[in-house]
């Protein structure tokens, strides 16, 4: 080899390419303009949208781009998934990966009639291919091309980091064994038993890493919770493996990955998705397809004046008194209240539990509601629910402070809410952790509580 | 490993031998030559000052023309005619050319052209494929006014004949879209359309103007020849301003090649042949085939259907009174007819099926028959009642109707109407009473 180059070196290669016929479409219209102003010139990012065969593959059948989709569809790239970034991870970082050249379709990509269709590719750890540009409309309708775009890259986005930094290897022990291709036979809810987010997740690890970091990014720390909590025991401890693993992996990078999924599912309420509000999932079942099973997204909601949270973020000044005339009056009665706590039994039913002390001993009183959500305005309303049993808690201890608690209890009775996270000013880690109520039409009344599931 | 190396060595120097006893083929550099013919297609596309009329057939469909217009900044206007709003409004997008497998022009964002291109079958074609049809085309050759690309992945022809002003002003003032409305209003009115290739033998025209995959925009000739046979040829055809083009050379049927249908005057169609010979296209009041020949189980139609309440209008024979009975009947009862159907199963059983709607519930009653067909007699035999349930025995046809079919024979023919809107009216004659005859639109089930 030393031998072949030493005698290379003699010639003198003198190509000038200044001759050949470069395929490099130039126009100047606004939209190249817009390109150049929020992609090539911050980010060093080409955007690609004059169809070129050679960037899809010669087999397969794709259509081009609408012309018209082609600055939305970027707009929707800008602010659901590089200033998200640009946020969290910082200019260096999205400067250097995020992929140098986006190529946009209008079809998806299709190799034959039995296809189900390619949305998205990523190569080389430099570019993505996002196809199906055809099917932007504006919102509220185009909410879904939007969340799917985002799902896409974000997605894609998993596998160019993994492109540049490998996936941890202990990630694949996690589902070892439990892979199996083609994934389209294994159904979504034996991929959610297993521990998968999807069936397309279930296929191969690095699919289910890129599935993994998707899905919490785009439809938020919630759901994935209330994922895992509907698959079986395994399927749950794996899925909290590989949020660990995926948290882990962006911490390397030096990403907070909860404040990049916290930006994300701002993008998400922006565009009004479902997942993103608090009253969704206080509606929402569990299992939504069961006749018979009425589990709630969360099993109770504390609110506790004096918790750390309260302490953490403060509390509403209208709501404060209330809270603490109930803690005063069964004080007054000999006890300490420790919380007071919403236990959801199903979307629509739940009861307030008193929970207090003397001495070593706690006890308990139970108050029934019935509630009733409406997702789309967030709007929530109690009203008297009947009593769930003759125990002490629902009888005797519930009469004994009844008298106390009633000033909470007429609170909710006589007022109308607006379910949402609160605090608003609650840190990454907490967000979506703490949910809560304002009366309607009094953003200063309000109060919250943590939340478990 | 060394000898390995040797040859590696050995190579170069081939290479470079080669490199001194170069001679070039041509006077220029082939980036040069490849420059000049982008340089020259561009220029030729752009410099049309009217623009172009393009035909294009698909590999998988059929055939469609464009009106396009090409300036200097990569930008195509287009008119196509598969809908209304493409034949009607004009679409902006952008193209290039560029150095491929020989010189390329490609349509690089979505218009018109690249609905036959879409997998997403937005407008038909085949599911995630499309018409099987390019957005890339390859430099052929300039002939005259004329510039011929060919598909880069499905290899069609794509044909662009310079437009007069004339015919571009007509485009822009959406007659695209006007014309191929009168064109299909033309063979709507005129169902039986033919010409006369040889004079007094008919052979039917029949274009399909829709975009379905297998038979839209396309030109079928049919004879009956004496024998009975049937002989028939088809091509692809697309609407241009002037003229429905045939495609691929046009149409070669009993040894003429027919290369479009024109208007002769405001009111009279005609095809015309490649020497431009006219023939004039003309109706006849019925179906040229004949309806014995038509009517098989395994034919052009296998069933006479009578839909709604209503007979076909403009037809009277004895089977109006049997109908009136029967609808009297479902009056009566608070029944609503849906449809009664003679349709021939197979090659020997014969079903009435009659379909009613009681309370919005969909209900059949049905008998068999086995049949013989004789020339163009048909005969019944074998009455089974009651086939799929028992609403045939419970009183949902009236007897009347019910022994008009029993044991019957029938002639089979067309019937035609006074209204000139009815046609492809199948009738059985009832033998030795030919005033009195089953009828309905011939379908095929």
């Amino acid at each position: 080899m030393v031998v072949a180059l030493a005698c290379r070196k003699v010639e003198k290669l003198n190509v000038d390419y200044s001759g050949f016929n470069p395929d490099n479409p130039t126009t100047n219209t606004p939209l190249d303009q817009w390109l150049t102003n929020n992609f090539l010139n911050p980010y060093n990012i080409e955007v690609v949208y004059r169809y070129n065969r050679y960037y899809h593959g010669n087999t397969a059948n794709v259509a081009p781009n609408k012309y018209d989709n082609i600055q939305p569809t970027m707009q929707i790239v800008l602010d659901g998934f590089i200033t998200p970034y640009l946020k969290v991870a910082g200019e260096t970082f999205t400067k250097k990966y995020m992929p140098k050249e986006w190529v946009l379709f209008g079809s998806y990509s299709y190799n034959n009639t039995a296809d189900p269709g390619v949305a998205g590719t990523a190569a080389a750890g430099r570019r993505i291919t996002l196809y199906g540009v055809n099917e932007y409309s504006p919102l509220p309708g185009g909410q879904f091309y939007a969340w799917d775009r985002q799902r896409i890259m974000h997605h894609e986005q998993a596998h160019i980091l993994n492109q540049i930094i490998p996936i941890p290897p202990e990630f694949e022990t996690i589902s070892r064994g439990s892979y199996k291709q083609p994934y389209t036979e294994t159904p979504t809810d034996t991929a959610r038993k297993y521990g998968f987010v999807t069936s397309y997740a279930s296929g191969v690890h690095t699919e289910d890493y890129a599935e993994t970091i998707g899905w919490l990014l785009i439809n938020g720390q919630v759901w994935y919770d209330d994922w895992a909590n509907g698959a079986s025991a395994l399927g749950k401890s794996r899925l909290i493996q590989k949020q660990n693993n995926v948290v882990n992996y962006y911490t390397n990078l030096g990403i907070n990955f909860k404040g990049l999924q916290k930006e994300v599912q701002l993008y998400m309420k922006s565009i009004n998705r479902n997942e993103q509000k608090f009253a969704y999932w206080l509606n929402k079942r569990r299992f939504p397809a069961s006749t018979t099973n009425f589990i709630p997204t969360f099993a109770n909601i504390t609110v506790n004046t004096g918790s750390d949270t309260y302490i953490k973020y403060g509390g509403s000044a209208v709501f404060a008194p209330i809270y603490t005339s109930v803690k005063n009056a069964i004080a007054a009665q000999g006890y300490n209240l420790n919380f007071l706590r919403f236990n959801y039994t199903s979307p629509t039913t739940m009861y307030v539990e008193a929970n207090f002390t003397a001495g070593t001993t706690t006890y308990q009183s139970f108050y029934a509601f019935n509630t009733a959500v409406n997702v789309a305005t967030g709007d929530v309303t109690f009203t008297t629910g009947t009593a769930g049993g003759t125990t002490a808690p629902w009888v005797g201890n519930a009469a004994f402070t009844k008298p106390s608690v009633q000033p909470f209890l007429d609170y909710l009775l006589n007022n109308t809410f607006v379910a949402d996270w609160l605090p608003v000013n609650a840190s990454v880690e907490d967000y979506m952790k703490i949910g809560g109520f304002t009366v309607k039409g009094a953003s200063t009344n309000y109060f919250y509580g943590t939340l478990a599931y | 490993m060394k000898k390995i190396l040797f040859y590696i060595a050995l190579l170069f120097v081939v290479v470079g031998c080669e490199k001194n006893s170069y001679v070039a083929k041509f006077d220029k550099l082939p980036q040069e030559r490849a420059a000049e013919q982008i340089s020259l297609v561009s220029t030729t596309l752009t410099a049309a000052p009217n623009g172009w009329i393009a035909t294009l057939p698909t590999q998988a469909g059929g055939g469609y023309a464009f009106y396009m217009a090409f300036d200097n900044e990569q930008g195509v206007t287009m008119y196509g005619d598969m809908n209304a709003t493409s034949s009607g409004t004009s679409a902006k997008s952008y193209y290039r050319v560029k150095q491929d497998m020989g010189t390329e022009l490609v349509f690089d964002t979505y218009n018109y052209i690249s609905l036959l291109n879409d997998p997403n079958g937005t407008m038909g074609g085949a599911n995630k494929i499309g018409y099987s049809s390019d957005v890339e085309f390859t430099y052929d050759k300039i002939a005259g006014d004329t510039i011929i690309f060919i598909g880069k992945k499905y290899r069609q022809p794509f044909k662009l004949f310079k437009a007069t002003a004339a015919q571009q002003t007509s485009y822009l003032s959406g007659n695209l879209k006007t014309n191929i409305e009168k064109l299909t209003a033309f063979f709507a009115a005129n169902k039986n359309s033919y010409i006369e290739i040889t004079p007094g033998v008919k052979t039917g025209v029949t274009p399909d103007f829709s975009n379905t995959l297998a038979n839209g925009k396309r030109l079928e000739l049919t004879t009956v020849n004496p024998d009975n046979s049937v002989s028939s040829g088809k091509a692809k055809i697309a609407n241009t301003i002037d003229e429905v083009a045939i495609l691929n050379g046009g149409l070669v049927y009993q040894g003429i090649v027919f290369v479009k249908i024109a208007w002769k005057s405001a009111t009279v169609l005609a095809m015309y042949d490649r020497t431009g010979k006219e023939y004039i296209i003309n109706n006849n009041p019925v179906p040229l085939l004949d309806f014995k020949n038509a009517f098989k189980f395994n034919g052009a139609y296998n069933g006479i259907m009578i839909s709604g309440r209503n007979l076909p209008a403009g037809i009277t024979s004895g089977w109006n009174n049997l109908w009136a009975q029967q609808i009297a009947s479902y009056d009566l009862n608070n029944a609503t007819m849906e449809s009664m159907q003679f349709r021939l199963m197979n090659a020997n059983t014969a079903k009435l099926e009659v379909w009613f709607v009681i309370g919005g519930s969909r209900y059949l009653a049905d008998a068999s028959y086995t049949y013989v067909i004789n020339d163009d007699v048909i005969t019944l035999s074998n009455y089974l009642p009651s086939v799929s349930n028992t609403n045939w025995n419970n009183g949902w046809v009236v007897t009347n109707v019910k022994n008009y079919f029993i044991n019957a024979s029938f002639r089979m023919s067309w019937v035609t109407s006074t209204d000139p809107s009815v046609s492809n009216i199948g009738g059985l004659y009832k033998i030795g009473d030919l005033t009195n005859f089953y009828y309905g639109r011939a379908i095929k089930n």
